[in-house]
């Protein structure tokens, strides 16, 4: 029985869609309080005080906390970690303010009350007095000279400024003469991943044994517990993580979170259990964002269209600083650069800027998606610059495949690759070289239709020095004496069905029915340590951990079983369940197997054996390298799966309305263990690359207030935006993960962005329209149209 | 926590609960988000939902009479609005999505005002009345009036709408337009036209904090009305993040333009 590779439905289906899934919320420990927090209404503002008397006074309320009873408690984030490459300023983190608030939306104070509708009374009732300050409304005025601090120890409001050099750009862009070269601003707008199910936490102290047990809506429950032990100094072996079915993540729940600490605090304080659930329009000022970023390039070009030289300044609002880590998404950015295409010549300076608005929390594309929007600009610039093909200049600058591995000029090691296989296979799959006839019938109709592409290039397996979230994971498979498989892994699933994937990995590899194998995910109590879910490896590490520890099964069974059989090891066959000898036809089942190890461990077939029939095994997976090497490589992702979408816009001038008409991604992550789960990753993923690329944007004034506070103005796609999608797939495996799997989760939110932009481009070319500014709305195309009209281009 | 909660069953027994604290509860499509984010009293709130006099859609002379408490649904499907005021069966059946039709409500529309809210548009183009009680005695209001401005209505704290009544465009030629960007979203723009043998009245929602109206005569020129739409649009100017201020300016004359050419087309019913 062949597993991997065919398209089974997820496990978790029935439950998920017959609404019997066990959410946080749904955990109702005896005795539960709930908690609110109070936040900051302003963007900037000293704390004069915090007056909580009119809060406890009130009947039902247990606890208001202060930051500065957490801060005189010990309760403090502290800078951790080491970088390679760049240092970033940092400072503690208090997780309720101290001093002042930074952010709409920090946490100042929080009540801790016996139902949500006390607790949200009591939080309206703490009088907070604030002194305002002036307010960094984005990186740009942060940056101005004389710009007030959003940290103060700090001499200026740049966190982070990461060089990355290649050549001498500088030299060669003085060199060209202005037909071969070119230049521009893109700007990638700010979001929110915006799962279904928001953040939430249940912590359970129990005094009597000095335990806690927490209950998280979290990505990763033994990151948690390391880092909830660390801030509460409180004993990690004491403290049990369980995460139960997580309703979407996206990166957004990799912990930890300022709210998971008051908790479990406020937990520990009143030794009884208290639980958070976070309301979206917490989510939507508190909750972290992503992207936010501008570029101002130049490019030097043959006329032929090599790129010969990229210069590229980066801008990134990370906003003000919180315990989130979402601002390395920026150094992705920047590293990724110039990404999928070769240049010999490279010049990127990143600026991280801290400014008032939120903080930066992970999201799908990790960065990645905004190195790919402005790479493709970058090369539909070119094209338009050089008069060539956007197809054209992509084949002529790609990376061709016998040059890898190929070292970035960031020090990255991009593993393997065909651009050119997926670019002229999604080509095929959209009708490229029909198009044009179609376009032309349109036009002579006043139908303004255009197409596009967009590559993307997803390095998977994020893997950093001196970090929890690392190059390994670990897996424990174990039979019971009736011969099932029970899994345990340390990656978790936020929904999307990994266990599924984990099961046929291991049915394949032990030769295991796949019905009789059960994967157990998301509990610090029973699973091996484990980081979790993040950047698409819970396949590649999870799956290769599972695999490792099943090939040590196997063989105890093997070896078994061929004393049972009087067999050689090399005659046996082993699948469904089953222990064949080719010989002698004559075979077991595991489950016999099994029964003969638990009962008969003195019996004549365990001599010499240790009848444990369990074993644990963790994958550390090459192609990282943590110490920069003298080649100059300094390597966090070993495989790097990329992707080429292709799309059919119409747009109507009239509104600067935008409709998707057809999009195509072909996509190459290495071998497929699921094509349908991996299709329905891709799907996902499509989806969310074109809300943020038509509807979605975090928006702030120029006084750092949110001016999309809730689901009303943060517009999300929905049933009625979503389109016909059409996926390839191609496979150029990784030569240093089992069986060349690279990781699927995050493919296919980037290419969406810069292919709607060429689209539009495309199906405005009469009138000139760039579309430099993400994301594409209504009124942004209709902008950009008048100022094409006034000046005298278009009809 | 609400202090108290009261669901009369009759309009007498309503009014005596309307004491000018008061939260009135009908559909609750827009105060129950606003009361999940702290917005706005909480401390008494009166539903409506057990009123059966607030119910109902009914021909009602040369009008229609719709109870405050008639749902987006019911106002979508129903034959005599089909008959008598289709544009405003157009208009409900674009509100929201199928969950917040069932719930939402005539009344409860009309007490927020909310700018280019498809019935606020609806309405203003109809020549609609609005009728409104309290324990000072009963007064209908023409719609136009009744909006005061950016979600300010002429409705006091101890009000309640009762009904709304619309005059019958049978006879006349009637269309409705909806722009807007994502499903469930408040529309960019809402236009409504309104041509009947004796007169006319075009409105356009969205680009100003109450519709822009044009009253239009038998004939009228397309160029001069769009004019003016720009006009009255450039002196209110309102926007967001997402749809600015000049945009929504020039989508008010795209389909005031939209809306009259699709009126013109019109058979008359």
């Amino acid at each position: 029985m062949t597993y991997v590779g065919a398209s089974i439905p997820g496990r978790n289906n029935r439950r998920s869609a017959a609404g019997a899934a066990t959410y946080v919320d749904d955990i109702r420990p005896d005795g539960c309080l709930v908690m609110a927090v109070v936040r900051s209404p302003h963007a900037h503002a000293r704390i004069r005080s915090v007056d909580t008397s009119a809060g406890h006074d009130l009947d039902g309320v247990a606890l208001v906390l202060t930051g500065e009873e957490l801060r005189d408690a010990g309760i403090a984030i502290h800078p951790s970690g080491t970088n390679v490459n760049f240092t970033p300023r940092t400072a503690v983190r208090h997780v309720l303010a101290v001093d002042k608030v930074r952010y709409v939306g920090e946490p100042v104070a929080a009540v801790v009350a016996r139902d949500y509708v006390t607790a949200r009374a009591a939080a309206q009732a703490v009088l907070v007095a604030y002194e305002t300050l002036p307010a960094l409304g984005d990186a740009r005025a942060a940056l101005k000279p004389g710009a007030v601090l959003v940290e103060e120890s700090w001499p200026d409001n740049v966190m982070v400024d990461y060089p990355i050099a290649r050549g001498d750009a500088d030299a060669v862009l003085a060199a060209t003469p202005p037909s071969g070269r070119t230049s521009g601003t893109l700007v990638c707008n700010r979001v929110a991943a915006t799962p279904l199910e928001g953040r939430g936490i249940i912590a359970d102290y129990n005094p009597y044994d000095e335990t806690m047990t927490c209950w998280a809506s979290t990505q990763a429950p033994h990151v948690l517990r390391a880092l909830l032990s660390a801030a509460l100094s409180f004993p990690e072996g004491n403290l049990r993580v369980i995460q139960p079915q997580v309703g979407g993540a996206f990166g957004g729940k990799i912990p930890m979170f300022p709210e998971d600490v008051i908790t479990a605090y406020a937990s520990r304080r009143l030794g009884r259990p208290v639980k958070w659930i976070e309301q979206r329009d917490e989510y939507l000022s508190a909750g972290g964002h992503s992207r936010d970023m501008r570029c101002d390039y130049e490019v030097a070009f043959e006329p032929d269209g090599r790129i010969t030289a990229l210069k590229a300044g980066l801008l990134a609002d990370v906003g003000a600083q919180s315990t989130f880590l979402g601002w390395l998404m920026a150094i992705v950015s920047a590293a990724c650069m110039p990404g999928s295409y070769v240049v010999d010549h490279v010049s990127i300076r990143l600026r991280a800027v801290v400014s008032n608005r939120g903080p930066w929390q992970a999201y799908r594309g990790y960065g990645k998606e905004v190195a790919a929007f402005f790479m493709e600009r970058i090369l539909d610039d070119v094209a338009r610059a050089a008069g060539l093909g956007r197809d054209a200049v992509r084949t002529r600058n790609f990376i061709s495949p016998s040059h890898f591995p190929f070292v970035q000029p960031s020090g990255w090691v991009t593993d393997s690759g065909d651009y050119q296989g997926t670019l002229e296979a999604v080509q095929e799959l959209i009708g490229w070289d029909d198009f044009p006839a179609r376009q032309a019938a349109a036009r002579a109709d006043g139908r303004y239709l255009g197409i596009g592409i967009g590559h993307e290039l997803t390095p998977e397996g994020s893997s950093r020095p001196d970090a929890l979230l690392n190059g390994t994971d670990s897996a424990t498979v174990k039979m019971t004496p009736r011969g099932d498989v029970t899994v345990l892994t340390g990656v978790t699933s936020p929904g999307s069905g990994n266990e599924t994937g984990i099961a046929q990995i291991v049915a394949e590899c032990l030769g295991a029915d796949l019905d009789r194998v059960r994967v157990l995910q998301g509990d610090t109590q029973s699973a091996p340590h484990g980081n979790g879910n993040y950047s698409s490896r819970s396949l590649t590490f999870g799956g290769s951990s599972a695999r490792l520890a099943a090939l040590v099964i196997r063989e105890k069974l093997e070896i078994v079983a061929g004393r049972m059989l009087n067999a050689d090891r090399a005659d046996l066959e082993v699948t469904g369940h089953r222990i064949r000898s080719r010989a002698s036809g004559q075979s077991v089942t595991f489950d016999e197997v099994a029964a003969e190890i638990y009962r008969k461990p003195h019996g004549r077939h365990m001599a010499g054996i240790d009848p444990a029939l369990e074993a644990t095994r963790a994958f550390k997976i090459d192609n990282v390298y943590h110490r920069k090497d003298e080649d100059g490589r300094y390597n966090q992702y070993p495989t790097w799966s990329f992707s080429t979408g292709a799309c059919i816009v119409e747009v109507t001038p009239e509104t600067g309305d935008v409709r998707i008409e057809k999009f195509a991604l072909v996509h190459d992550c290495g071998v497929v263990v699921n094509p349908l789960l991996a299709e329905a990753q891709l799907h996902g993923a499509i989806m969310q690359g074109i809300g943020a690329s038509l509807y979605e944007e975090i928006v702030y004034d120029d006084d750092a207030i949110p001016q999309t506070p809730t689901l009303r103005e943060y517009t999300l796609p929905g049933i009625r935006e979503s389109v016909d999608i059409v996926l390839g797939h191609r496979s150029t495996p990784s030569p240093f993960t089992f069986m060349g799997m690279k990781g699927v989760g995050e493919s296919g939110i980037s290419a969406p962005g810069p292919a709607i932009a060429s689209a539009i481009d495309d199906a405005l070319a009469d009138f000139g329209v760039r579309m430099t500014t993400m994301p594409f709305t209504p009124a942004r195309v209709w902008a950009a149209i008048q100022t094409a009209r006034s000046a005298g281009r278009g009809e | 926590m609400p202090a108290s909660f009261a669901a009369p069953r009759t309009l007498p027994e309503l009014l005596t609960e309307l004491d000018g604290e008061a939260t009135i509860l009908a559909g609750g499509m827009t105060i129950m988000p606003l009361l999940n984010r702290g917005i706005g009293r909480a401390g008494k709130i009166v539903s409506l939902s057990g009123i059966p006099a607030l119910r109902g859609i009914a021909r009602s002379g040369d009008s229609v009479r719709f109870g405050a408490m008639a749902t987006h649904s019911e106002i979508a499907s129903d034959p005599i609005v089909a008959e008598h005021v289709p544009i405003l069966a157009t208009a409900a059946a674009g509100i929201g999505d199928v969950q917040v039709r069932n719930r939402g409500t005539i009344g409860g529309v009309a007490a927020y005002g909310n700018a280019g809210a498809d019935y606020v548009t609806a309405l203003t183009a109809l020549g609609a009345r609005v009728v409104v009680a309290s324990r000072r005695g009963s007064r209908e209001v023409a719609f136009d009036r009744f909006v005061l401005g950016l979600r300010r209505t002429d409705l006091a704290r101890d009000e309640v709408i009762v009904a709304v009544e619309v005059p019958s465009t049978s006879g006349g030629r009637t269309a409705f337009e909806r722009y807007f960007r994502v499903q469930g979203a408040a529309p960019t723009i809402t236009a409504a036209a309104v041509l009947m043998p004796d007169r006319g009245r075009l409105a356009v929602g969205g680009a100003t904090p109450t519709p822009v109206i044009v009253e239009l005569g038998r004939e009228f020129d397309l160029a001069a009305t769009l004019d003016a739409v720009d006009e009255a649009c450039a002196g209110r100017p309102f926007g967001d993040a997402h749809n600015p201020a000049p945009y929504r300016r020039a989508m008010a004359r795209n389909f005031a333009a939209r809306v009259l050419r699709h009126a013109r087309e019109e058979q008359p019913c």
